[in-house]
């Protein structure tokens, strides 16, 4: 899929680096990526700006990540509201997709592309976006132009290895997500959201609400969706109107939710674990590990996010290189069922 | 406890996608995002099955378009299994039969697997069977609404056809009675004619006309230019006669200003003998002589319906000294006109009825029926008036009230 990946600090060393290609760029939210605009015309390029980029054992507010593309395969920005201009071909096993992780098509969008995905095709990605929520800020560029509310889709034949795994635990539940609108939970067991939110953690915590941000709270307490059978999926309300809560994707009405707790050995056990999961589907020998992992797992480990970097690395070859970013939401099929919009998440991918 | 709590939460959050709308293919739709989010299903297909065509037509899909072909079209004699479970290869197929419909749920996962989420699934069958049965009762309903829309619009249509017919009916029955009429105004004229010829022909057969001396000519001359003279009057009288008919069936196009006693005034002229030699007597009460902007010939139609089912009624009974009432007056705004005969009034039980149309009792007097129900419709509807009836001591009285304009 790469051939080859590289970090670089700044933009303008791309200038004396790069040659003739495709590229997929990585951009760390601090990094001034004007001088992109002047890179020779033969190199061609699409990135997504994240608010940190991993390379091997580091992560990077400044800096951007080059992924070289090989011949085979397909690259194209496509907008999150009409996908119907993709076309993938019949062989793909993988796709990447990195989006505008604040759009509001984001559900929409991987419904869509999941009914378009070939078979066999496994799906990850990421959600772009910056630490501070801009809404006239981009997200997405190449060559051209810059761009919001759009996804980047690259396709290739070769397979992938895929594990996803988040290492949050239930502290209360089940409860009922009993209004929703979107993004945003109304009513939790019929009672304002954030009322019962706070009644809760504040129960299970020394977590003090009016002297603690709520980001802060929301991340190391976020709700889980619960599935049959499975895994709960993550949701991370990041604001509230002392109502309502406002989550980073959208909830459906009647979900059964739980309060989670996030335990920094449980969570970097988890990214060890989908590390492991990655190289148990693999079909082919991997060049590259891409780790899509979320930026509220980085905030809340803090200093020990290193471990996590450590426990991933640790079960790969030395000389096969980690590379991915911190997001806004990640997603992946490792089942092969319905592409999963998840929160607070680990996703590898070997490549 | 957590596995069991997770099979009653995932019935919960299914039970609650059911029913959520009205539509079948959102509420499905709805329904099968639900269950195979929370399922992990690889995709669902939901056929319906349509009666007229004998077979199924796929309603919703969601899933990998790519996975579409290993759903195969449900078979219309296939089991009548509610709920099973099939497996080809590493595929497993879960179907659900929901009123003839079929649900199919696709999964990478051993048919044992599936046992569970078929116990789950039979647990909100019946309730996703009428949650679709509701949706299909709903779209049965628009549809029959809409029909309902256009069949009202094929019927109106239709009515307006039937008042065309009925109005022709109508006059070709008011035809017949003015055939009748003018029989009447004519018999008195066409026997004198016939009188004076009689009377030219016998002078003729007796040699009485006389033309031997000048004084016997002028004689002569004189009794044949009276004879001619009265000839003459006579054929004017029938000529009138025949303009009264002429002028009467002249459909209205325009309004004229009339009064209410004109149009009665009009409509003895028509059929005043006939009356008359029934020996029923006209009484004529004007109160009123202030013109009205109406559509007169119409106006006389109606006057004169009202006048012959009276002259009929008093026949029929064989009322002694009938008579009918004619009175003109104003009252506010309106003109009113009554025509109250005595020939014992309208039985109660029918008189709600008389302005219905093909409502006749003169079934063996070969009544059309119609003759009310015109007159409502041209009172009430052509020259915005209003007509009813009541009976009175003595017999009944029809109201006629018209406005200025």
């Amino acid at each position: 899929m790469f051939e080859q990946i590289s970090f670089f600090e700044s933009a303008e060393k791309l200038h004396t680096s790069l040659t003739k290609g495709r590229y997929l760029l990585f951009v760390a939210d601090k990094t001034d990526i004007a001088p992109l605009a002047t890179l020779p015309d033969d190199i061609t390029f699409v990135g997504a700006v994240f608010p940190r980029v991993i390379y091997r054992h580091h992560t990077y507010d400044t800096g951007i990540i080059v992924a070289k593309m090989s011949d085979s395969t397909l690259s194209c920005i496509v907008p999150m509201d009409n996908t119907t201009q993709l076309k993938l071909p019949e062989e793909t096993n993988a796709v990447l997709t990195f989006f505008d992780g604040y759009s509001i098509h984001t559900d929409r969008f991987l419904e869509v592309l999941y009914a378009q995905l070939p078979e066999q095709a496994r799906i990850l990605g990421a959600g772009a976006g910056k630490m501070t929520l801009d809404p006239a800020s981009y997200l997405l560029f190449d060559n051209t132009q810059r761009y919001t509310n759009y996804a980047i889709v690259v396709a290739s034949k070769q397979s992938v290895g895929l594990g996803i795994k988040h290492g949050w635990t239930t502290v209360m539940g089940p409860f009922i997500a009993t209004h929703c609108s979107g993004h945003t939970l109304e009513k939790i067991n019929f009672q304002d959201a954030y009322s019962v939110y706070r009644s809760i953690v504040e129960k299970i915590s020394d977590i003090a609400f009016d002297q603690t941000p709520f980001f802060t709270i929301a991340q190391r307490f976020p709700l889980g969706i619960v599935r049959y059978n499975k895994d709960f999926i993550i949701r991370e309300p990041f604001s509230t109107n002392g109502q309502s809560l406002t989550l980073n994707a959208q909830i459906d009405a009647n979900s059964v939710i739980s309060i989670l707790e996030g335990k920094a050995d449980a969570i970097i056990e988890a990214a060890r674990e989908a590390a492991v999961a990655s190289l148990h589907v693999k079909t082919q020998a991997h060049s590259n590990v891409l780790l899509i992992d979320c930026i509220s797992r980085y905030l809340l480990l803090k200093e020990r996010y290193g471990e996590e970097l450590e426990a991933i690395t640790s079960v790969y070859d030395n000389a096969i290189p980690l590379w991915g970013v911190l997001s806004l939401g990640e997603i992946a099929n490792a089942n092969q069922e319905g592409i999963e919009f998840y929160n607070n998440t680990c996703v590898i991918g070997t490549l | 406890m957590q596995y069991l709590n997770e099979q009653l939460l995932l019935t919960f959050e299914c039970v609650s996608s059911i029913g959520t709308s009205l539509n079948l293919e959102t509420m499905v739709e709805r329904f099968l995002r639900v269950f195979t989010r929370k399922t992990g299903a690889l995709a669902s297909l939901y056929w319906q099955y349509v009666s007229e065509e004998k077979g199924y037509v796929e309603r919703c899909f969601l899933g990998k378009q790519a996975l579409k072909p290993l759903f195969k079209r449900p078979d219309v004699q296939s089991s009548n299994d509610q709920i099973s479970v099939q497996t080809e290869g590493k595929n497993t197929f879960l179907y659900v039969t929901i009123d003839r419909d079929s649900m199919v749920f696709l999964f990478y996962s051993d048919k044992k697997d599936l046992e569970l989420l078929c116990s789950i699934v039979s647990s909100f069958h019946s309730k996703l069977e009428n949650a679709v049965r509701a949706c299909k009762n709903h779209h049965d309903l628009l549809e029959i609404n809409q029909n309902l829309e256009r069949r009202i619009e094929e019927e109106v249509a239709k009515n307006r056809e039937k008042d065309k017919h009925i109005l022709q009916q109508s006059r070709l029955a008011q035809m017949g009675e003015m055939i009748s009429m003018i029989a009447h105004q004519w018999r008195q004229p066409l026997g004198s004619i016939s009188a004076v010829a009689a009377s030219i022909r016998l002078k003729v057969s007796l040699n009485r006309l006389d033309t031997s001396s000048e004084e016997a000519q002028e004689q002569s001359k004189a009794f044949l230019l009276d004879s001619m003279g009265k000839i003459e009057s006579y054929v004017q009288f029938l000529t009138h006669t025949i303009d009264d008919f002429r002028n009467f069936f002249k459909p209205d196009k325009q309004k004229e200003r009339v009064s209410l006693a004109q149009l009665v005034n009009r409509t003895l002229d028509i059929i005043g003998k006939a009356l008359e030699i029934n020996t029923i007597a006209i009484k004529v009460d004007v109160q009123s002589t202030r013109e009205i902007l109406t559509y007169a010939s119409e106006v006389t139609q109606v006057i004169l319906n009202v006048l012959k089912n009276a002259e009929d009624v008093i026949k029929e009974r064989h009322i002694k000294y009938p008579h009918i009432f004619i009175h003109i007056e104003e009252q506010e705004e309106w003109h009113v006109l009554s025509i109250e005969d005595n020939a014992g009034g309208i039985p109660p039980h029918i008189l709600p009825y008389i302005f219905e149309p093909y409502f006749s009792t003169k079934s063996e007097k070969n009544g059309s029926g119609l003759g009310l129900y015109m007159s409502k419709t041209i009172i009430e509807e052509h020259c915005g008036g209003m007509i009813y009836a009541e009976n009175t001591p003595i017999g009944a009285r029809f109201i006629i009230k018209l406005k200025e304009e």
